[in-house]
């Protein structure tokens, strides 16, 4: 089992880079298709079916296919320039070398630390629920839980969320209009 | 309640002036004018109706920020009394001078002008630091705007230069009036802002020390003191004539009355241990001041260096910690407010006339204009300390003070009304007397001009032949502060 | 909670008057449900009420934030008749699309739970998003909302795994449970509050994540400008703040360090190079970076009344912001630009514009009879309190940097002239909102104990 996980994990985290650093937009969205995928698995192990069905079906099955249909569609002469480095022609803004692997490591280091500093298997609150009946053994149903918890104690964030998908829809809408109106 | 209408008459007065000038801008200095001068005879009535003010004449205390323990406290003693003489007073000749010389936008410089005398007056009364802080900062900006505007041509300069100095500065101060608020609340438990409060809690040396410091800075910039004066010469050559008169006669004061009445009484001890320094600059402002002012052409400039060099004598006599150094103070203050507002007043009248403020570029002008020239021998006579005039008093009494204290920076402070007689008569010589490098359109002073100058001329004698009156007016203030030294120990 | 319904239905009101094509009843419409949301919330008072499973409680901080919000955008709607219909004929958008991030705002700061904190920095993120960019000819305008939403997702990453390892540590996301689990020492815990520390900064724009700050201002429409250095930094601090003050204020020794650097980078950052700029919307917006250190300094007094501190410091802001936006952009339509040369001789051709802009500088640089003074007073003076002299030595050298800067704009509007300047038109609602603005930075800078006694 440990075995998998690791290799799940390797998977991830060599898409990931490869992600990070290359200049094909193509193969850096399949690659993006590979972390996603790989992260499905790891929820799996998490015992959160729920959760990785969920990402299968938004991020692999919907997002990425958004992303491949985008590429489809842009300019081919801007992605050849992106892919080949060029400084010429239509660029927003390049990240900074340094001080984003200075983040980075940053970054790393705080996680690091967590990782090594924390007695994982002796947190007050666990202890707590373990004792009140309160874990998950994998025999549940996932969905009926999540599903129950987002009508009662989530109520309000599901609800509120409803004003932020409404604000994103007008807000495409508006971006996306044709340009013949004005 | 008096006190708070001193103020207000001011703050009103400013804006009704402004309104006025859209319809009549003869209205506009009227209202300017008249609000000055009742406040001016309120003043100089509570004088008269007490003639040797004991303890506090008037008093009033209003909750301002309850939360905080700030109080809208203000109260009236001797020494406020007389700076607030000198304040109305200069600020009626401060409305007649700018009669003809401000035309642009006349109804706005009347407003800046009176809220600047209005934040003066603010500062001379209050006795809660928030309030003081606030005024004091009140002051700056119509100051700021007065030389800004309606300055001569390196005016833009010179204004901000004034207006950075003292604010950064001023920031100082007001993080030592916080620091101060907090210790006192630590160790009494009171959170206030009251001066009195102030004054009877106990301070451990270093940190009173520390706090001195931010006072410290903030009045000897203002005052100006040797290291801190170089903003001074740019905003007094920059400034139009009222706003020098009330830059030399007031502002600079607001910074000897707050070490008169913050440092010293609130610090006794750290201002004790920093007296050899604070004398020191004293003497070498009186001496650098002095050396400057002759080497000046600029006629303003040149009278803004000699008042470096008469602040020096405040510092020196500040720092001395007797009580007759302190009356020498006061008197200073008063007669150097009167002799240096009134050669401002001077080379505005001469330039109005030559439109120069070249000296080199002047002279012969006693032949045209004698009264303006018998107007200045007097003034220039009082500032390099000719007996009978008020300014020989200040000195003499400050430098009898300091000789205790210290007699090598005395004696060398007393070197200074030499170089003062010398850059003194420079001015005379080269203004009135010697070759006439060109003709001059004769004119000498005309009614409104007498009006101005008379009242000066006979302030600046009756306080050299009569100075009991202003002595005894603030005696008692005068002495509760020498007081504090010896409680102290 | 009222008032948050009321918000969100009026935005999608808007949008139906939109889509019948009532244009002029947008705004009167706008701004009657914006005075009713004030006023449901204003009722809330004293009451402390907790809602949907303790997901939000509306205690007296919330309620007064809430106002403020609601009533800046009030006063941001009276500006923009005729502002939006230049850019684009579709409306209704715009007013609902700035009534959600409002509505997003209201959560942020009445939140309680971690989710409702993380759902309303996105709803009013997303708004702002669009809102950047709203003239989508202009390139500026698109690459402010391309940078801004990369950045803000960029910050949501941060917040979101913050959040995480926060649940990772205690348990909960609520901020009570939180604020009482005890497990402030767990290194679980220090690395979320730093994680959110940082998503929470980039959001309100705090050195060295302030990087975003001067493009998206300078590329966003005037009013949305305005818009994000009032209403969203208010937000921003008071979900800062709040989070910081409710949850995580037992482990202050530990972060305080951290937000004193935050802080003075922000401030020394933010001044210094706001003093090299010569635009006046650039200059604005290097110094709400600086803003922002001034008001990290009140969140490191937590329970100091650092609350009361945050507020009345952001009513002086918003009020000194919405007038100097407002003027710029005035000027910036009647010039041609917002070059700081643009508002030479301005107190010639339009004394109120100059007199107002001259008390709204004074106002952000902490003057005197302006309510911006006694917000910095009471910021230095919070800081003070907790024993932060050094801090607070940084901070008022910082803040004689900025007079220098802010009186750049004064130095052109009074010292300096321009011969072809004609006259800036005035339309009634602008005159208005600056006459309100005026009379308030006088009156809290006055007697600042009407703001200073709320919380």
């Amino acid at each position: 089992m440990t075995a998998i996980f690791y290799i799940l994990a390797g998977i991830m985290l060599a898409a990931a880079c490869y992600v990070a650093v290359s200049r094909d937009i193509a193969r850096a969205v399949f690659c993006f298709f590979g972390v996603l995928f790989a992260m499905a698995g790891l929820y799996i192990f998490a015992l959160a079916d729920f959760v990785a069905v969920t990402q299968i079906l938004v991020y692999a099955g919907g997002v990425v296919v958004l992303m491949i249909f985008a590429l489809m569609l842009t300019d081919k002469q801007l992605l050849e320039n992106i892919r080949r480095g060029e400084s010429s022609g239509p660029r927003l803004f390049r990240a900074r070398a340094l001080p984003s692997i200075l983040l980075a490591l940053a970054v790393f280091a705080v996680l690091l630390q967590v990782i090594t500093a924390v007695d994982w298997g002796n947190m007050a609150w666990r202890h707590e629920a373990v004792a009140a009946g309160n874990r998950i053994t994998g025999h549940e149903n996932m969905v009926e839980n999540v599903g129950v918890n987002l009508m009662t104690r989530y109520l309000l964030p599901f609800e509120v969320i409803s004003v932020f998908l409404l604000a994103a829809l007008i807000g495409a809408a508006y971006l996306a209009r044709g340009r013949t109106n004005n | 309640m008096i006190l708070v209408w001193l103020i207000l008459i001011l703050l009103l007065g400013g804006l009704l002036s402004w309104l006025a000038s859209r319809w009549n801008v003869l209205l506009a200095r009227w209202i300017a004018l008249g609000a000055v001068a009742v406040n001016f005879v309120l003043t100089a009535g509570i004088w008269f109706g007490n003639p040797v003010p004991v303890g506090w004449v008037a008093e009033l205390d209003l909750e301002w920020i309850p939360r905080f323990g700030i109080h809208f406290h203000l109260a009236l003693d001797g020494l406020s009394l007389l700076m607030l003489l000198l304040t109305f007073f200069l600020g009626m000749l401060g409305v007649l001078c700018s009669w003809k010389e401000i035309s642009y936008r006349p109804g706005f410089f009347h407003f800046n002008l009176l809220w600047v005398l209005a934040g003066i007056t603010g500062v001379f009364l209050t006795m809660d630091l928030f309030l003081f802080y606030f005024f004091w900062e009140v002051m700056l900006i119509p100051m700021y705007f007065l030389i800004g505007i309606w300055g001569h041509a390196n005016r833009i300069y010179a204004a901000f230069k004034f207006f950075i100095f003292t604010q950064a500065s001023g920031l100082f101060m007001l993080l030592a009036i916080l620091s101060l608020y907090y210790v006192q609340a630590q160790q009494t438990g009171v959170y206030s802002f009251d001066y009195f409060d102030f004054l009877e809690t106990p301070l451990p040396f270093k940190t009173a020390q520390w706090l001195m410091f931010g006072f410290l800075i903030a009045f000897i910039v203002k005052l100006p003191a040797f290291p801190f004066h170089n903003w001074l010469p740019d905003a007094h050559g920059e400034a139009p004539t009222a706003g020098s008169l009330v830059l030399a006669g007031l502002l600079l004061k607001t910074g000897a009355y707050g070490l008169l009445r913050f440092v010293v009484p609130l610090f006794p001890e750290p201002a004790m241990a920093f007296a050899p320094w604070g004398m020191l600059m004293g003497v070498i402002g009186i001496l650098y001041g002095g050396k400057l002012a002759f080497a000046q052409n600029d006629l303003k400039r040149l009278i803004a260096y000699t008042s470096v060099s008469h602040m020096g004598f405040v510092m020196l006599g500040v720092f001395a910690f007797t009580e007759l150094a302190y009356q020498g103070v006061v008197m200073q203050m008063i007669t150097h407010g009167i002799s240096t507002g009134a050669l401002f007043l001077l080379a505005g009248m001469l330039y109005e006339r030559t439109h120069t403020r070249d000296i080199t570029r002047m002279g012969g002008l006693w032949k045209s204009s004698p009264a303006l020239g018998a107007a200045m021998m007097v003034f220039v006579m009082a500032s390099l300390g000719l007996p009978g005039l008020g300014n020989f008093i200040a000195e003499f009494l400050t430098l009898n003070g300091s000789w205790p204290a210290n007699r090598l920076l005395t004696a060398l402070a007393a070197v200074g009304l030499v170089i003062a007689t010398v850059y003194s008569l420079r001015i005379m010589q080269k203004v009135f007397f010697g070759p006439m490098p060109q003709t001059w359109p004769a004119a000498d002073l005309k009614p409104r001009e007498y009006l101005i100058m008379i009242p000066l001329i006979a302030a600046i004698i009756w306080l050299g032949l009569f100075p009991q009156k202003t002595i005894e007016t603030s005696g008692h203030a005068v002495t509760e502060i020498s007081l504090k030294k010896g409680g102290s120990r | 909670m009222t008032s948050l319904i009321i918000v969100s239905v009026l935005a999608v009101a808007v949008l139906y008057l939109g889509l019948f094509k009532y244009k002029t009843a947008l705004l009167p419409v706008s701004v009657t449900g914006l005075l009713a949301a004030a006023a449901m919330a204003a009722m809330d008072w004293d009451l402390e009420k907790m809602y949907f499973s303790e997901m939000m409680l509306f205690d007296n901080y919330a309620v007064a934030f809430s106002i403020l919000l609601i009533l800046t955008t009030l006063l941001i709607f009276g500006l923009s008749r005729n502002y939006f219909e230049k850019i684009s004929n579709n409306v209704a958008e715009y007013y609902a699309l700035m009534l959600f991030a409002l509505a997003g705002g209201v959560v942020m700061v009445s939140f309680h739970n971690l989710a409702m904190l993380f759902i309303g920095i996105e709803i009013l993120s997303i708004s702002l998003y669009v809102l950047a960019g709203i003239r989508r000819k202009d390139p500026a305008s698109n690459e402010a909302s391309l940078k801004y939403f990369l950045m803000g997702a960029f910050a949501t990453g941060f917040l979101l795994f913050g959040t995480a390892l926060i649940y990772g540590a205690t348990g909960s996301f609520n901020l009570a449970a939180i604020a009482s689990s005890g497990a402030f020492e767990s290194a679980l815990f220090r690395a979320g509050v730093l994680l959110m520390m940082v998503g929470l900064s980039f959001k309100v724009s705090v050195a060295p994540f302030h990087t975003w700050t001067p493009d998206v201002y300078e590329g966003s429409p005037g009013l949305i400008a305005m818009f994000m250095a009032t209403v969203v930094k208010t937000a921003g601090f008071a979900a800062f703040l709040r989070l910081f003050l409710m949850a995580f204020a037992e482990a202050s020794a530990f972060w305080a360090i951290t937000v004193a650097i935050l802080c003075i980078l922000t401030l020394f950052a933010g001044n210094i190079t706001a003093v090299f700029q010569d635009r006046f919307k650039r200059l604005l917006a290097w110094s709400s970076v600086s803003h922002a250190g001034y008001l990290l300094l009140a969140i490191l007094a937590v329970g100091f009344s650092a609350s009361s501190a945050v507020l009345v410091y952001t009513i002086a802001y918003s009020l000194a912001s919405v007038a100097a936006f407002g003027i710029m952009i005035l000027v910036s339509r009647a010039r041609g630009n917002d070059h700081l040369d643009s508002f030479n001789g301005l107190a010639r051709t339009n004394p109120f514009l100059a007199f107002t802009l001259t008390l709204a500088v004074c106002s952000l640089a902490g003057i005197p009879l302006t309510a911006g003074f006694f917000g910095k007073f009471y910021v230095f003076k919070v800081a003070l309190a907790q024993g932060y002299t050094w801090l607070v030595v940084l901070a008022v050298i910082n803040a004689m940097i900025g007079i220098y800067y802010y009186f750049k704009v004064i130095i052109a509007m009074y010292m300096k002239e321009n011969a072809n300047a004609v006259a800036i038109q005035l339309n009634p609602g602008f005159r208005l909102v600056l006459s309100i603005v005026v009379f308030l930075i006088f009156l809290f800078g006055i007697f600042p104990g009407l703001i200073a006694n709320i919380l």
